[in-house]
């Protein structure tokens, strides 16, 4: 069943000086997990923002569950409120210092789910996530990094959602954290049937999170498909390059591989180079690629939008 | 003699926190040594205390760069050594850069104050430095502010300035961790290119176990506030003896691993420095520690594992 459908979604800037997202379209299954990457500036949290409705989108739409959200009022969207949820990358700076933990996660729960046991079903899920009920009087301070982020996870999950936007759930954590977030993420989808949209920079954590994944260059996708796809055969020149910098962490695997090391600086946004807009770093690059956009097509089984995909 | 020698390196914070407890090792001419932990870890204090800017904390033990005493130094000799001999790097480059001077002038600045260089000489070598670090255009560049720079030309610009005087030693702390992962892979090839031609020794500080098996000969493994495990980047990684690295290498996802099986986390949270605990800092985490051995009451010793690899476990000594 599809859950989320989105067409053409894009975000203008300074009265269309800026496209931050350029027309993307994306879909998620019920219980599925799609994964956007890309580097700074590439559009992947603006995306999330636009799907949660925190940002406007400037065209497109957003269809969730059939139903189309992309124009809704503050009253017409509570409802949506209970079914999307979001986790942000900072867990300190998302809950209110001033406020227990017991306030942070029952307040949504008394807007959105009235019918429930506040004190009963604050406290079934601070255990579900890891932490112990007494937990619910104390102050955001008095936990560590990862400690936080389960409470910011157990505040999404309360009103009992259907999807999760997280933005850089785990990049604040140490590594020793993030595992433990990663693993409880990933039992939490399967117990609770949830879907995640998981926007992140690190290849190696969404390729343990996501099914899907969809690679984010400048405001547009470039190569959308399943996991095995992507990091096993990458069709888009970018996503290879990406693959390619992530360092493995064994010092002999690591030594022999052979990189693909990219010149310069991703572009910005305010000012697009003509066509590809990868081509002035791609070092397959022709002149077509500099002249003339290329769409999302679809290469063995994935879609991408290159000139010359890699089709081995 | 190495270039770096610390010994017994202990950096106290008022309210007797303890950040590096008892820390030594030693870096080599050209060499580049990962120092890896977590936050807390000590291992920017213990960057900082080789630079010798602590002010507010004790910093005692030993410390000598090129046989030269930093510990207890006066000011005067520190800065003498400091920009010359040894420079640093930091992860945040636009808040490491002053935004109201051009980049020429804060790579020019310590030139001349080491060298007692002309404002036209220093010029120069300022551009000779933004060229050698791969800024396009160097001459023109001099003028241009801080935020006139990307992210990645920024940490170009800060290697630049800590480059200008022909240091021995260079101190990277988490260079590359602000910066998106293709331009991390430009900034570690600069620094390998750079170590390769000026024989440049590095230490690598960061959290990124994958950028120290990319550039590291040695890795250091600090766990709050000593040393767990130090040696060889090869046999650190492939044959790792302390419980923690062990641990480390586990909850990692990686590009090579399985994306299937769940990752195997380090349970719990690294101890507060005010009150670490008793015995061995990791035996509360530790899935190996047993109640035959002295985990939870006796600091473990240095042991050799093998040739240059040691560890601080109590395991070592029990299965020797």
């Amino acid at each position: 069943m599809t859950l989320l459908e989105v067409t053409g979604l894009s975000k203008t800037f300074r009265k269309g000086k800026i496209r931050a997202v350029d027309g993307i379209s994306l879909t998620v299954q019920a219980g599925d997990t799609l994964g956007l990457v890309g580097e700074s500036g590439c559009g992947k949290s603006t995306t999330g923002r636009m799907l949660m409705r925190l940002l406007e989108p400037s065209a497109g739409r957003i269809i969730f569950d059939g139903k189309d959200i992309t124009r809704l009022g503050a009253r017409q969207l509570r409802p949506l409120r209970r079914d999307i949820q979001m986790i942000f990358q900072d867990p300190f700076s998302s809950l209110n210092p001033r406020h227990t933990v017991g306030e942070i996660i029952g307040t949504p729960l008394k807007i959105l789910r009235p019918e429930a046991n506040v004190r009963k079903t604050v406290q079934e899920i601070l255990e579900r996530v890891g932490l112990a009920p007494e937990h619910a009087g104390r102050y955001p301070h008095q936990f560590s990094g990862g400690q936080a982020q389960r409470i910011g996870i157990a505040r999404a999950l309360v009103v009992r959602p259907r999807l999760i936007v997280a933005d850089e759930p785990v990049s604040a954590l140490d590594v020793s954290i993030q595992a433990q977030i990663i693993n409880l993420m990933s039992d939490l989808r399967r117990d609770l049937g949830l879907s995640y949209i998981f926007i992140a920079h690190d290849l190696a954590v969404v390729r343990h999170v996501c099914q899907r994944i969809a690679v984010m260059y400048l405001g547009r996708v470039v190569e959308i498909g399943d996991r095995e796809q992507i990091y096993a055969t990458p069709a888009h020149p970018y996503t290879s390059a990406l693959l390619s910098a992530v360092p493995i962490p064994h010092p002999v695997a690591e030594r022999a591989r052979k990189r693909m090391v990219l010149q310069g600086d991703p572009p910005s946004p305010a000012n697009p180079p003509a066509g590809c807009a990868f081509s002035p770093r791609c070092p397959k690059a022709a002149s077509r690629c500099h002249a003339e956009r290329p769409a999302l097509t679809e290469v063995a089984g994935r879609l991408v939008a290159c000139h010359f995909p890699e089709t081995a | 003699m190495s270039l770096l020698e610390v010994s017994g390196l202990r950096v106290t914070f008022p309210g007797d926190v303890c950040a590096v407890d008892g820390l030594s090792f030693t870096l080599e001419r050209g060499k580049t040594l990962g120092i890896v932990g977590e936050s807390g870890s000590g291992k920017s204090v213990t960057s900082l205390a080789i630079m010798g800017l602590h002010r507010d904390a004790t910093v005692s033990g030993s410390i000598r760069v090129d046989g030269i005493q930093v510990v207890g130094a006066p000011q005067d000799q520190v800065r003498r050594l400091r920009g010359r001999r040894m420079a640093m790097i930091f992860q945040d480059p636009l808040s490491s850069l002053h935004p109201a001077y051009t980049v020429g002038e804060q790579i020019a600045e310590a030139y001349r104050l080491h060298f007692g260089a002309s404002r036209k000489a220093a010029r120069v070598r300022a551009a000779d430095m933004l060229a050698q670090v791969g800024i396009p255009e160097p001459r023109r560049r001099l003028a241009d502010y801080p935020h006139q720079f990307s992210g990645g030309m920024r940490q170009r610009v800060m290697i630049a300035m800590a480059l200008a005087c022909e240091p021995e030693l260079l101190i990277a702390d988490e260079p590359t961790t602000a910066l998106d992962v293709t331009v991390q892979a430009q900034i570690l090839e600069l620094i390998a290119r750079l170590q390769q031609e000026i024989g440049l020794a590095v230490l690598m500080i960061t959290h990124d176990l994958g950028v120290v098996a990319r550039i590291a000969d040695e890795v250091l493994i600090m766990y709050a506030g000593a040393a767990a495990e130090q040696g060889p980047a090869i046999p650190v990684f492939t044959r790792a003896q302390h419980p923690y690295t062990r641990g480390l290498l586990n909850c990692l996802p990686r590009l090579d691993g399985d994306a299937q099986s769940p990752l195997i986390p380090i349970q719990g949270s690294p101890p507060s420095l005010l009150n670490p605990p008793a015995g061995c800092r990791f035996h509360p985490r530790c899935t190996e520690r047993t109640s035959e051995l002295p985990c939870a009451t006796e600091r473990p010793a240095w042991r050799i594992a093998s040739r240059g690899h040691h560890a601080a476990c109590h395991l070592l000594e029990a299965n020797r």
